[in-house]
């Protein structure tokens, strides 16, 4: 198992410096030029303070050497720079709003989970009955509706038919917990109804797929009672890939939190990019991008690792 | 360890279809014609009936919307009622007309970004697939890269750079899907590559292109074609979730996404703004859903035996 996890790590790696990269990339092409953001048309066109500029943020550097400094600096100094148009410390801006973010991740998840999984265990067992009907429309309908389409609807209706209970706005967890949870509730819903029903769907199939093996047969040829045969025999390894699956579905999950914190206005690391790239803040984006894929990657690293105690098939091969 | 990570298929709950392309024989998997199918399974004509309709909508549009898209309907923020069946938005426009005019540009960039994404994504799949060793790795390390990054952010990146229009929007969605297709593709064809009948093709002294064009590529074409039909309902979340932010389709220019967001701003006045807006896209995505289901039971007749 110790040796799985350091090559899993060491395969971390590249996964996040391709990543970084390719934001670098992408956000250095965006047209809109920063200096004229920074300050304004007039001294802009001058071209030598315009150089001045350029030079005295490293703009004028070749791409590559650009990215590496910027790298080199998190890793040996945990510098990610600081904000080309509000000029604070980009770990400050990221340490801020990041929990706010991994706030509305995780109740979602949480959320999710509690609704797909035991649903799609349901829905498998109970094949062809009323209750799988009602699950797979809900699912169905689960992932045609667009996360920010609920969340609106929560925003419009809890305002009108319940303005005690749907509270919305942010307030922070440390300053007072339970106002902090059951204000999130709401866009952790939204987001999580969603990728729920995916969880659903796919916690489904895998069942149904395991109730057909050989070994379910067996166990039910001994005359074990269904319930053993399902909860003993099948649901350990039909959940298996539903853990890996969960894993892959949380960059989804980020960007689902990234539209949500636009409709319920919590200033989370979502709204922060949003106007970086609007800004070209480049290292803003940069410092979230790699901030968010950083936990997406140990999201997945960490239910590979669940999978992988579970399941000794995959540690040894 | 890579073997046991679930394919998009499975994450999309399609494992079915992966596997029955990948064990499927010289064959598309389908049996029967898909008329039959449909016939048998409500849920699959109901997607049909869907799609087909939305389609038709989006081409007669302008003969079906009783106003024009921009046009002062005469009263602002009117109740759906007999004369405004959806209601008007904040600048007296008709919302009906509106939702009909905007399927157009839903449908218009939904359709080419996934036959781009294919166009692309579809010989890239099967060429990595086919060449596999290294390049394959190489790829799956890419997608390993791809599937990290939060899409959203690159996709509002992308569109920043390219600048908000509708051909910048198909551009964008399809290069986020180009991926997607070559991983469908990929899997297939590494598994077809070794069988039998391509094996004697190439004994007969095919070449590596003949090969990929008349023994591979039609028993790929099943999940591909599942692929895309997901692909499709996707595509117009995602463009309904630009526009809604702002960088899709650009108002007065009519689009779902665009008036739910613009119907935001005024929903205490009324919330058919965006209850109507929001039913399209759910009802759209909803029916390509059901086709893209439809699609895949057809193809493999073991999950028809389940249900």
């Amino acid at each position: 198992m110790g040796r799985y996890i350091v090559r899993r790590l060491l395969l971390l790696i590249p996964v996040v410096l391709g990543v970084t990269f390719l934001t670098f990339l992408l956000i250095r092409i965006i047209p809109g030029d920063i200096v004229t953001r920074m300050m304004g048309v007039t001294i802009a066109n001058n071209p030598e303070t315009r150089a001045l500029i350029l030079s005295e943020l490293g703009l004028d550097r070749p791409l590559l050497e650009q990215y590496v400094w910027w790298l080199g600096r998190i890793f040996l100094q945990g510098d990610f720079g600081y904000s080309f148009i509000h000029g604070g410390p980009v770990i400050d801006q990221i340490l801020s709003r990041g929990p706010v973010t991994l706030q509305l991740g995780l109740m979602s998840m949480a959320i999710a989970i509690a609704i797909g999984v035991p649903l799609g265990v349901l829905s498998a067992v109970k094949r062809g009955t009323a209750l799988d009907l009602l699950a797979r429309i809900f699912a169905l309908l689960g992932i045609s509706t667009p996360s920010f389409f609920t969340g609106t609807l929560i925003v419009v209706f809890g305002a009108i038919w319940f303005p005690k209970v749907t509270t919305l706005g942010y307030v922070p967890f440390t300053e007072a917990p339970w106002e902090s949870l059951s204000r999130m509730l709401w866009p952790a819903l939204a987001l999580g109804l969603g990728i729920g029903a995916i969880i659903l769907r796919y916690t489904r199939s895998s069942v149904l797929e395991v109730l057909g093996e050989d070994y379910v047969l067996t166990a039910r040829a001994k005359g074990l009672p269904e319930a053993a045969v399902v909860f003993v025999h099948a649901l350990k390894s039909a959940l298996i890939p539903v853990i890996t699956a969960i894993g892959l579905w949380s960059a989804f999950l980020v960007s689902g939190a990234v539209i949500l914190e636009e409709v319920f206005a919590i200033p989370g690391l979502g709204r922060l990019v949003l106007s970086a790239i609007e800004n070209r803040d480049y290292p803003i984006i940069q410092g979230t991008v790699l901030f968010l894929s950083l936990v997406v990657a140990l999201v997945i690293l960490v239910a590979d690792l669940l999978v992988a105690a579970v399941d000794p098939r995959v540690r040894l091969h | 360890m890579r073997m046991r990570r679930p394919s998009l298929f499975a994450l999309l709950g399609l494992r079915a279809a992966s596997r029955a392309s990948g064990g499927g024989g010289a064959r598309p998997a389908g049996s029967g014609r898909f008329v039959d199918h449909v016939r048998r399974d409500p849920a699959t004509m109901l997607g049909l009936v869907i799609v087909t309709t939305l389609i038709l909508v989006a081409i007669f549009a302008p003969w079906i919307a009783t106003y024009e898209a921009n046009q002062n309907a005469g009263a602002i923020l009117a109740r759906p009622g007999w004369e405004y069946p959806f209601g008007t938005n904040f600048q007296g426009r008709d919302l009906f007309s509106r939702v009909v005019l905007g399927s157009r540009n839903s449908l218009s960039v939904a359709f080419p970004s996934v036959a781009l994404a294919v166009a692309i994504g579809l010989p890239v799949g099967m060429l990595v697939g086919f060449i596999g060793g290294r390049v394959d790795s190489a790829f799956l390390r890419l997608f390993d890269i791809l599937f990290a990054l939060p899409t959203i952010l690159f996709a509002i990146a992308l569109v920043a750079y390219l600048g908000p229009s509708l051909e910048n929007l198909i551009l964008t969605i399809a290069i986020l899907y180009i991926p997607r297709v070559a991983m469908v593709a990929r899997g297939p064809t590494l598994s077809v590559k070794t069988r039998e009948f391509v094996l004697a093709a190439r004994s007969f002294g095919a070449g590596s292109l003949r090969i990929l064009r008349q023994h591979i590529l039609p028993n790929i074409m099943a999940p591909v074609l599942v692929e895309s039909s997901l692909l499709l309902s996707e595509a117009l979340l995602t463009e309904a979730a630009l526009s809604f932010l702002g960088l899709g389709v650009q108002p007065p220019e009519p689009s779902w996404g665009a008036d739910l967001g613009k119907g935001r701003q005024f929903m205490e006045l009324g919330a058919h703004q965006v209850i109507f807006p929001g039913l399209m896209i759910m009802v759209a995505v909803f029916g390509f859903n059901l086709l893209g289901d439809g699609l895949r039971d057809y193809f493999d007749p073991r999950i028809r035996r389940q249900r």
